[in-house]
């Protein structure tokens, strides 16, 4: 019930009502990424769409599935043996708006502190 | 007078004009690089090229040649000269080609750009291109000392920088070497300028070779947010203009007012501004034990609330050498409003008493004045150092003029040639009986000018008396050398201080048996005073104040909030609107360019909220209040740049000559010209100025 009530009216958490119902009755699993995101195509191979194992974010799909899901490749990943380059770093989805995310030095929400800046002036202090 | 036909327009000009002068009465425009009306013509950059009928056929330069110099036509038709003709908008562009060719185009990262006269006037009347192809001219950076940073290779030799520093600074340490692609300007040597005014020549470059060392890259002129104030780092109160960006004041750069500084400033007061950015009071101390410790306003002034009420009428107060007007009349209320009378702004020892006529405090021959004059005697007083400006009235005057200048003090280097009668007391007691040689000369004069300084009448480590009798003394030569003249009033009384003719005028001095700043000091050490007021008072001897309980009410940590038990953090001169009367008797008011700094609050209203607490509320809620009641009490605080004058005859009852004298010798009370008041000494800049100018000195012996 719990369960039902969340994907009645949660679209941010791994998948809608209507998604589900459609993964339930067309949806032919075709892989999971390092990520837990699973894939899907309908049984004709004309639709792709995943089921975000957590948050829904557009860039958590790894590079590889990325492809896939835009249908530049045909290719599944977990089936193409791909190997990394020593300089690929692992992908990590944006972490804008997350506690992750990049705060340029200076900015309050990094340490709390402001950075100097030039028109601060030296206060007195007591010995 | 004489006729001139200046682009087919026929005016009337004097006939000591030059071109330019005439051309301008016109309402034409000539642009200019090196003639600046207040140096020598040098007629070297040939920017302001006419054309002249009547006279050689090719362009002249209109700075350096007068009207009277041009021939009448054949039948006497007035002479006439062009400045919008082809042939002078070919000459003017020649001219900028002929600059460009060795200017070197880095404007983008030039400190000058946006207020350059060589970028305007190249957009004006230059070239749209070059023609140039060869190597550029480079030419070495000179050391100027801390205040100028030069960048040699930009300069255009103008020369205004040698005239300035010849001319108006009296200095020959700058020249030009060298001839044309050679030449170079240079101080010869590599040493700092010894002249407090240099910082002028970088308003005077018209290019970026000279530009303020301080200053440099931290702003653009066109995001600068521009305050048109005083200065009050002196007693004459120059005009300033306060450039600030955000809650940061940037620089400060003159204006021009032909009473006081014509449009030159010194060192002092356009380079203090760091000094407003450091060491600041920015919230409340309470002294707990013997550590100042962070308050709130509230319990800062509770404290303070209670301790008045518990003082009874054992209060006293003195005012500091940057107190405004307004501060200081609140903080005379409060203390009267207690049932005291233990208020100073004067320095210790000083002669000058609360029921003296105005004239004796004041410079009544005016700044502006000097130049009227045709003999000056000097007592007791170092103009250079302590009215910088002043003295560069008195060169002025005496370069154009034959001016005798008596000088009654230390030998020091005015800039100009002087007559030293001597170092102490006696030779001022000579002059008063007239058995002086300079009497002669003082007896001559039509336009006499006695200057008196104010260390020379508040001498600490004396008795009041020998301050008194060197002022009466020298008003008694004022009035036997006819300088207490209804038509000239050549007695000029010169204060080192923005605050102290303000105060006087408002009587921020004990009467009624209320104590001077000396008094209450001793009465504090003693134990007799139990609160004491420092509104930003730092000039004083302030040890060993532990048994009073010290308020200290200023803008700055220095002498004053070391020794306070609470610190009530108060607004600078560019942080609030106050009214400074100057030396002459000028009445002005600054303007705020900028907040002050964190809590601090402005002097008045701290005062103002000190009264609602010991419920004695002072009658005003905001500034425009205080000044209707300053007005109504004191009226002639209302005329903005006006001056009251002097009461002749109550000056001259003053005159007299004691029967004895205790033997002193004169000195200037300013020890160090950079370091004379709390914000300059919390200047780093400033720092410097005394250290290069200890080099400089080192170097000299
Ligand atoms: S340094 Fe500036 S003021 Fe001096 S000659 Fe060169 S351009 Fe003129
Ligand atoms: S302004 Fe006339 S020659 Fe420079």
């Amino acid at each position: 019930m719990k369960q039902f009530l969340a994907e009645l009216f949660i679209w941010w958490h791994k998948q809608t009502l209507s998604i589900g119902l459609r993964t339930w009755l067309k949806g032919r699993h075709v892989g999971t990424d390092e990520f837990g995101n699973k894939y899907y195509t309908d049984k004709k191979n004309k639709k792709r769409w995943v089921v975000y194992d957590g948050i829904v974010e557009a860039s958590a799909i790894p590079p590889g599935w990325h492809g896939w899901m835009h249908y530049r490749t045909d290719i599944l990943p977990n089936e193409e043996n791909y190997q990394p380059h020593k300089w690929e770093k692992p992908h990590i989805a944006n972490p804008t708006g997350t506690r992750n995310a990049y705060h340029p030095k200076g900015s309050l929400l990094r340490d709390g502190k402001r950075a100097k800046i030039s028109a601060d002036y030296e206060a007195w202090k007591p010995e | 007078m004489t006729q001139i036909k200046v682009d087919g327009e026929l005016i009337e000009v004097p006939d000591y004009y030059t071109l330019m002068q005439a051309a301008e009465a016109a309402g034409k425009q000539i642009p200019r690089f090196c003639f600046h009306e207040r140096l020598s013509v040098a007629g070297n950059c040939r920017m302001c090229l006419v054309e002249v009928k009547g006279g050689p056929p090719k362009p002249q330069a209109s700075c350096a040649m007068g009207v009277k110099d041009l021939r009448p036509g054949p039948n006497g038709e007035p002479a006439e000269i062009f400045t919008n003709t082809p042939m002078v908008k070919k000459a003017r562009e020649g001219v900028l080609e002929f600059l460009l060719i060795n200017h070197p185009l880095d404007c983008p990262i030039c400190d000058q750009g946006g207020e350059c006269d060589l970028q305007d006037q190249a957009m004006a009347f230059g070239l749209d291109s070059s023609r140039f192809t060869e190597n550029k001219r480079i030419v070495e950076d000179k050391y100027l000392g801390p205040l100028i940073k030069t960048i040699m290779t930009r300069c255009i030799h103008c020369t205004r920088c040698v005239r300035f520093t010849t001319e108006i600074a009296g200095i020959n340490e700058l020249g030009l070497l060298g001839r044309g692609e050679d030449a170079q300007i240079t101080p010869y040597i590599e040493r700092a300028l010894s002249s407090e005014l240099v910082g002028n020549i970088v308003d005077l470059c018209p290019v970026g070779a000279l530009t303020s060392r301080p200053y440099a890259f931290t702003a653009r002129p066109w995001e600068l947010t521009k305050t048109e104030t005083i200065d009050v780092m002196d007693a004459l109160g120059s005009a300033i203009r306060v450039d600030s960006r955000g809650c940061e004041v940037m620089r400060i750069l003159p204006r021009i007012n032909e009473d006081i500084n014509e449009e030159w400033i010194s060192d002092k007061t356009r380079y203090v501004w760091d000094g407003l950015k450091r060491q600041r009071l920015d919230r409340p101390y309470v002294r707990k034990g013997k550590k100042l410790v962070e308050a709130n306003w509230d319990e800062a002034l509770n404290l303070v609330a209670r301790k008045i009420k518990k003082a009874g009428n054992r209060v006293g107060a003195i005012a500091g050498d940057l107190a405004g007007v307004e501060e200081m009349y609140a903080l005379k209320k409060l203390i009267n409003s207690v049932g005291s009378n233990n208020i100073d702004c004067r320095p210790p020892m000083s002669a000058l008493e609360a029921n003296m006529d105005r004239g004796v405090y004041i410079f009544n021959p005016t700044i502006a004045g000097i130049e009227e004059s045709d003999c000056i005697l000097i007592i007791g007083a170092n103009p250079r150092f302590e009215a910088s400006l002043l003295n560069v009235r008195i060169r002025k005057t005496w370069r154009a003029k034959d001016l005798p200048i008596g000088l009654v003090g230390q030998r020091v280097d005015l800039t100009y040639d002087y007559t030293h009668l001597g170092e102490d007391i006696d030779s001022v007691k000579a002059l008063a009986t007239g058995s002086h040689k300079f009497n002669k000369i003082l007896k001559k004069a039509k336009k006499p000018i006695v200057i008196v300084g104010e260390g020379a009448i508040s001498l600490a480590k004396n008795s009041k008396k020998t301050g008194r009798d060197i002022l009466s003394m020298s008003l008694m030569i004022a009035n036997n050398a006819g300088a207490l003249r209804e038509d000239w009033n050549g007695f000029g009384l010169l204060h080192n201080a923005a605050a102290r003719v303000g105060g006087l005028d408002i009587g921020f001095v004990p009467d009624n048996g209320g104590a001077s700043s000396l008094e209450q000091l001793e009465l504090a050490k003693k134990g007799e005073l139990d609160i004491i007021f420092l509104l930003g008072a730092d000039e004083y001897d302030l040890q060993s104040l532990d048994k009073t309980f010290v308020v200290y009410i200023g803008s700055h940590g220095d002498v004053g909030a070391h020794h306070a038990d609470v610190i009530l953090p108060a607004a600078a001169y560019t942080e609030k609107s106050a009214i400074y009367v100057n030396s002459e008797g000028r009445v002005q008011m600054t303007k705020r360019a900028v907040f002050p700094p964190g809590e601090a609050k402005e002097d008045w209203a701290i005062i103002r909220a000190l009264s609602a607490r010991i419920d004695k509320i002072l009658p005003f809620d905001n500034l425009a209040q205080l000044r209707e009641k300053l007005y109504a009490e004191f009226p002639h605080l209302q005329n903005i740049n006006q001056i009251k004058a002097g009461n002749i005859s109550a000056m001259k009852k003053l005159a007299k000559i004691p029967a004895k004298t205790s033997n002193v010798l004169l000195r200037s009370p300013i020890k160090e010209y950079y370091l004379t008041n709390a914000i300059a000494r919390a200047s780093k800049i400033m720092a410097e100025c005394v250290k290069a100018r200890r080099e400089r000195e080192g170097a000299n012996r």
